[in-house]
């Protein structure tokens, strides 16, 4: 969270994280398209090495006040394949929030195992626990064939019963649900807070 | 003008100063020990300076070449210049340019195709014996300018990858070194660079050395003792002299 006292205003930052083609670009495509165009902000698209990973989206959207600051909102993705290295590390840095997009196709289950490690060490190594960030799943892909169940996904990528929502992110199914779930979180903990005690650069 | 700012480049990172200054809206100047500066005006990057770079090829350079030591801002009236862009924009351009260069350094390339779209000095490197670090560094070239032409080259498969050098991250830190240093060379002429070049050799600097060679016939092309030189100190570094 980043608060510019002279303006008055409080940045949340978001991030979308999980294996590489689970959705995460089409997840904050979608919420782009949703955003009225007078609140949002140009969606940035950095082309990756491979696949058709789009490098980070970022778009702000004002929410309304809190303790008298207007509030933004910028939203992230990381690219999947390893050798981001810093790239990961930086857009994780400060994040306020973290909605991973897990892939229900079967045979994206080890990759959704991977991600999930990889998101743990990361955080690790800014010295965070993921259960001190706020954060929520979404099974995407539900209309993948043969599908992963739920419970099983749920049971290994979400031991600590965090909240969740299915979705078929490319129809715009649950991608909302998602994106609330998680605004919900982070701003519970930034109301509860008595005082805005972290500020970060990230 | 006044200093704003100033600290170790070390502790705050490129990305979170341009984050800094964006939200407080600074203009003037931040400077990055001896590698560079960047120009801002009401926060938004509207220059950047590294050696003989400018503009957005610089800042990247700032971002892939990062140098050790301290930084300064200082407040200006006016920072003349448009744009390069958004900020969060230009910072992740510059990490991820970082990440791709980490990953292509170490990487002995051979050209198997086309590559009309690399830097002279670039191409005849890729002859799958030396790393990328060491062509790029050898033929000058700053190594923004060869990241995304390779990652293209390699995924039209124009250039293969040979093998992989284990010990490059030495010699990128010794060049990162160097590079936060004042250039040794500025300033000399043909024959100086020339005499530098040897001294290096003797002392065992290679890259040092072969950068020096290659400023004397940048300084003087027809320089033939400066040309056999190089010639020797490729041929004892394996690679093929051309």
């Amino acid at each position: 969270m980043r608060i510019q006292a002279a303006k008055r205003l409080l940045t949340v930052k978001i991030v979308y994280y999980g294996p590489g083609l689970g959705g995460k670009t089409t997840n904050l495509a979608q919420l782009h398209e949703r955003f009225p165009g007078g609140q949002r902000g140009e969606m940035l698209q950095l082309d990756t090495d491979t696949e058709r990973t789009l490098f980070f989206d970022y778009f702000p959207m004002v929410l309304g006040r809190i303790g008298g600051y207007r509030v933004k909102v910028d939203f992230f993705t990381v690219p999947g394949q390893s050798f981001y290295h810093a790239t990961r590390r930086a857009v994780l840095e400060g994040a306020d929030g973290i909605a991973f997009i897990a892939d229900s196709t079967p045979s994206r289950e080890q990759a959704n195992i991977v991600a999930r490690e990889d998101l743990v060490e990361n955080l690790a190594q800014l010295g965070v626990s993921l259960q001190d960030v706020p954060h929520v799943y979404q099974w995407n892909k539900r209309d993948a064939r043969n599908a992963l169940s739920v419970a099983m996904m749920a049971s290994v990528l979400n031991p600590e019963g965090a909240p969740s929502a299915p979705a078929i992110a490319i129809r715009d199914k649950g991608v909302w649900e998602t994106h609330m779930l998680l605004l919900g979180q982070v701003f519970d903990k930034i109301r509860t807070s008595t005082s805005p005690k972290k500020v970060s650069i990230g | 003008m006044a200093e704003l700012l100033a600290g170790s480049w070390e502790s705050l990172s490129l990305a979170a100063l341009l984050q800094l200054l964006e939200s407080e809206e600074i203009t003037g100047w931040l400077a990055l020990g001896e590698v560079g500066r960047v120009g801002l005006s009401k926060g938004q990057v509207v220059a950047a300076e590294a050696g003989e770079l400018r503009g957005r090829d610089a800042l990247r350079t700032l971002f892939v070449v990062p140098g050790q030591g301290q930084f300064q801002v200082t407040g200006a009236a006016e920072v003349p210049g448009q744009s390069l862009g958004q900020t969060m924009g230009l910072i992740m351009d510059g990490i991820r340019l970082s990440d791709e260069w980490h990953r292509l350094m170490g990487m002995v390339l051979e050209g198997v195709g086309e590559l009309g779209a690399l830097p002279a000095g670039v191409i005849e490197g890729l002859d799958g014996q030396r790393c990328v670090l060491d062509v790029v560094l050898g033929a000058q070239v700053p190594p923004v300018r060869v990241i995304d032409p390779l990652l293209t080259l390699l995924d039209q498969r124009h250039i293969r990858l040979v093998r992989t050098d284990p010990d490059v991250m030495d010699r990128w830190l010794a060049y990162r070194r160097r590079s936060s240093e004042p250039d040794p060379l500025e300033g000399l002429d043909s024959f100086e660079c020339l005499s530098a070049g040897r001294r290096l050799l003797r002392s065992g600097d290679l890259d040092g050395a072969e950068s020096a060679f290659r400023r004397a016939i940048s300084l003087a092309p027809d320089d033939r003792i400066a040309s056999q030189n190089l010639r020797r100190l490729l041929a004892l570094r394996g690679t093929n002299p051309r």
